[in-house]
């Protein structure tokens, strides 16, 4: 509060005008909005209506990028649209209007979002968070805006399992580094049995309906939830006393966020609209119907396509990269002086050398925490698979230009062509074909390593599979539908380079 | 220096040495090649003959001594040796004709790439060549089409198209089936007698004896005997000569 005051001396003026002009605008908005805008002197909260008008002064017109979940029903989820939606969302939205200020959404994964928030590629999260002491001493948190709880399930068919006591010598799952995984692991030693953590809620339930752990701990609405949309699971026990969810930004950033959120919040407690949103996915949720397959395929298809759209475009571009990468670092690699040689190698060794996940995550989060500057997913991904992929091109193109007759070469300098000349007009057109089979393998490859960027939050086909059987539970059905588009994009590609292959290969 | 650059001899070679590694393949080569001469090059296998010619355009960098092609010293780092083999055309065992480009485009390239001809200019030219060779007919083959002694005369064309002064033949009929040996060898002969320089290796002793003005006879990385070709094959002076001949005569 004082950092805003101290920003400006021209400010209370602007101040006053900005404000004017948000009270005419909040009675368009109806009801809602004037409520906590325009209307302090009802409200029983003096203090933040006094900041109401002036938290939009310095927000207004500002564009907030809030990270989340993927798959934290009720909290957010996809609706059959695609849309993201849930308690989270409606909160941060509505408060946002309240407030006069605009959000951008990323649908991130819990751990990527708070990895996004650190390297401030993201200005807050709000992902059902639990405000935990580890947790402060990184992040600031809101007033809480929902007391959670942990809940046990189990499969629904399980009738063994009906208490903490027949867990012994089982094993059980948790969402990793959630309340349940603290839980969990608290009583573990009690009870006698083994956590896995894994990711995602919806991954989490599979495993349960597998067999492979008997028993998931969750947030209780979140498990909730996922009963009522026919996730195949019962709840069995009582929820424990948990934790209070807060909206985060990074330590000492955005604080004009984190107070815009607070007032937001009391406004939409007082007003009715928070005990609306709860109501709306907690206390009646719309029971899902069971839905055939093509139903599925059906409201899944567009966000699919959108997602297979971004795969393919994410590859060819860094397809072209990779093949200026790998043809450079080619011709490096045959020189016979030890300085590019060794430049080449060292590239080589190192891209291949490590796992493509690794550079993934380096790249959208340890990039930005080195440099202060955020970057562009689209830049990460693409330096991400050129990166990668041309090592392997590379060596393909070295092996290529070595494999063709070195007389090749000899005829073309007896004629007295330069080496320059002889590479470009003799041997380099012979190698193209040598390699040509195995730069669409490798282009193959590159389409489905595409997938590995869900990681970083790229919207690509897998990512969108995942937000969709995020909300509907239907995780094989779903991947189905995913694996035949890759399947057929693929066998599509292949045929179209076989025939570039014959018509440019003769 | 002046002196070996105004000899008359259009080939120079001085105490030429060559090794690959330790093993050491030519141990100190004398020879001197006449404008319009021909020389054949003969002896054993691994005697170094190939690795002799290969010296001559530097396809080989040599180890020691001098070699003067033409008026240029070739061994000298400053020489532009691109200039050089503009002025020597060479034939390989294998042909070694570019198997993406059509016959034509094979005879084409090195006057157009280096700028010498425009390309009608080459085309024109690389037709009459081909005429030469007895295959314009086959000016827009590719080169898989062929036949082994088709190649080879294309090959020969495309080593003419740059007008050189010296022709180099590598084993030019080894790589052949023997009724293609001749057509081949014809070619050879026709240039001989035009009065191209020319310097073989080969194993063809009856067409050496042919076409030859002077024979060179190496064995173990040296010439052991050279003369007029009737004095090399009627009357060998080396114990060596005498074996080697006794084999394949």
């Amino acid at each position: 509060m004082p950092r805003i005051q101290q920003t400006g001396a021209a400010r209370p003026r602007t101040v006053a005008v900005i404000g004017a002009l948000l009270a005419l605008a909040a009675m368009f908005f109806g009801a809602a909005g004037a409520a906590g805008a325009a209307a302090p002197p009802a409200a029983a909260l003096p203090a933040a209506a006094a900041q109401a008008g002036a938290a939009p002064s310095s927000l207004s017109g500002k564009t907030f990028v809030i990270g989340t979940d993927t798959t934290f029903a009720p909290f957010e989820f996809r609706d059959a649209g695609g849309e993201l939606t849930g308690i989270d969302m409606d909160i941060i939205r509505q408060i946002a209007k309240s407030q006069g200020f605009a959000v951008e959404i990323k649908s991130l994964g819990f751990n990527a979002a708070l990895q996004a928030l650190s390297s401030n590629q993201v200005d807050g999260v709000i992902a059902g968070m639990s405000i935990t002491e580890p947790r402060k001493q990184i992040y600031d948190f809101s007033d809480p805006y929902f007391e959670s709880g942990v809940q046990m399930a189990v499969a629904k068919s399980n009738t063994e399992i009906k208490g903490y006591q027949d867990l012994r010598g089982k094993t059980v799952t948790a969402k990793t580094g959630s309340e349940g995984e603290t839980f969990a692991k608290s009583i573990a030693d009690q009870y006698g049995f083994a956590v896995k953590p894994l990711d995602q809620s919806a991954t989490m339930y599979e495993l349960v309906k597998s067999g492979n752990a008997v028993a998931v701990f969750d947030d209780y609405p979140v498990l909730a939830y996922g009963i009522s949309q026919n996730n195949g699971l019962k709840s069995v026990t009582e929820k424990e006393k948990g934790g209070s969810y807060g909206f985060a930004v990074n330590k000492g950033r955005n604080p004009e966020l984190l107070k815009a959120f607070n007032t937001g919040l009391a406004e939409m407690k007082s007003n009715g609209q928070y005990q609306a949103i709860l109501d709306k996915y907690l206390k009646d949720p719309a029971k899902a119907a069971q839905s055939s397959f093509w139903d599925l395929l059906a409201s899944s298809f567009p966000a699919l396509l959108k997602g297979l759209g971004n795969t393919v475009l994410v590859t060819a571009i860094s397809f072209a990269v990779a093949m200026v990468i790998g043809l450079s670092m080619g011709f490096l690699k045959i020189s016979t002086n030890v300085l590019p040689r060794g430049i080449a190698t060292t590239y080589v060794s190192v891209f291949r050398g490590t796992p493509l996940l690794v550079w993934a995550f380096f790249f959208y989060f340890g990039i930005p925490q080195l440099t202060g500057q955020p970057i562009d997913i689209w830049v990460a991904g693409v330096l991400t698979l050129s990166l990668n992929s041309g090592a392997y091109i590379t060596e393909i193109v070295r092996g290529s230009i070595q494999s063709v007759d070195p007389g090749q070469l000899e005829a073309s300098r007896s004629l007295g062509l330069g080496y320059a000349k002889s590479m470009q007009k003799v041997v380099v057109p012979q190698a193209f074909k040598i390699m040509t089979p195995s730069l669409i393998n490798q282009l193959i490859i590159m389409l489905k390593d595409s997938s590995l960027l869900l990681v970083i939050g790229f919207a690509e086909l897998l990512y969108q599979g995942q937000q969709i059987y995020a909300g509907n539970f239907r995780i094989t059905e779903t991947l189905l539908i995913v694996a035949v588009l890759y399947f057929v994009v693929i066998m599509l590609l292949t045929k179209l380079a076989n025939v570039a292959d014959k018509r440019f290969n003769k | 220096m002046s002196t070996a650059v105004t000899a008359p001899s259009k080939i120079s070679v001085k105490a030429l040495k060559k090794s690959f590694g330790s093993n050491e393949v030519l141990k100190g080569i004398n020879a001197e090649v006449a404008e319009g001469e021909v020389v054949c090059v003969i002896g054993p296998s691994g005697s170094g003959k190939s690795t002799f010619l290969r010296c001559l355009n530097k396809l080989e960098d040599v180890t020691a001594g001098h070699v003067t092609v033409d008026g240029f010293d070739v061994t000298d780092p400053k020489v532009d040796i691109n200039e050089v083999r503009r002025h020597i055309g060479m034939v390989f065992q294998h042909f070694n004709l570019f198997p993406h480009m059509s016959v034509i485009e094979n005879i084409m390239l090195a006057p157009v790439e280096s700028k010498k001809q425009g390309t009608a200019e080459a085309r024109a030219t690389a037709l009459k060549l081909l005429q030469r060779v007895g295959l314009a007919e086959k000016a827009d083959a590719r080169p898989a089409s062929l036949s082994g002694g088709q190649k080879q005369r294309v090959a020969i064309a495309r080593a003419l198209a740059m007008n050189p002064d010296i022709m180099l033949f590598d084993e030019a009929t080894s790589a052949l089936d023997p009724e293609m040996v001749g057509e081949v060898l014809q070619v050879i002969k026709d240039l001989a007698g035009e009065g191209m320089t020319m310097v073989l290796v080969t194993h063809e002793m009856g067409f050496a004896r042919e076409v030859a003005d002077r024979v060179l006879f190496m064995a173990d990385g040296v010439i052991c005997e050279e003369g007029r070709p009737e004095e090399i094959f009627g009357n060998p002076r080396q114990q060596r000569t005498q074996d080697f001949l006794s084999k394949v005569l």
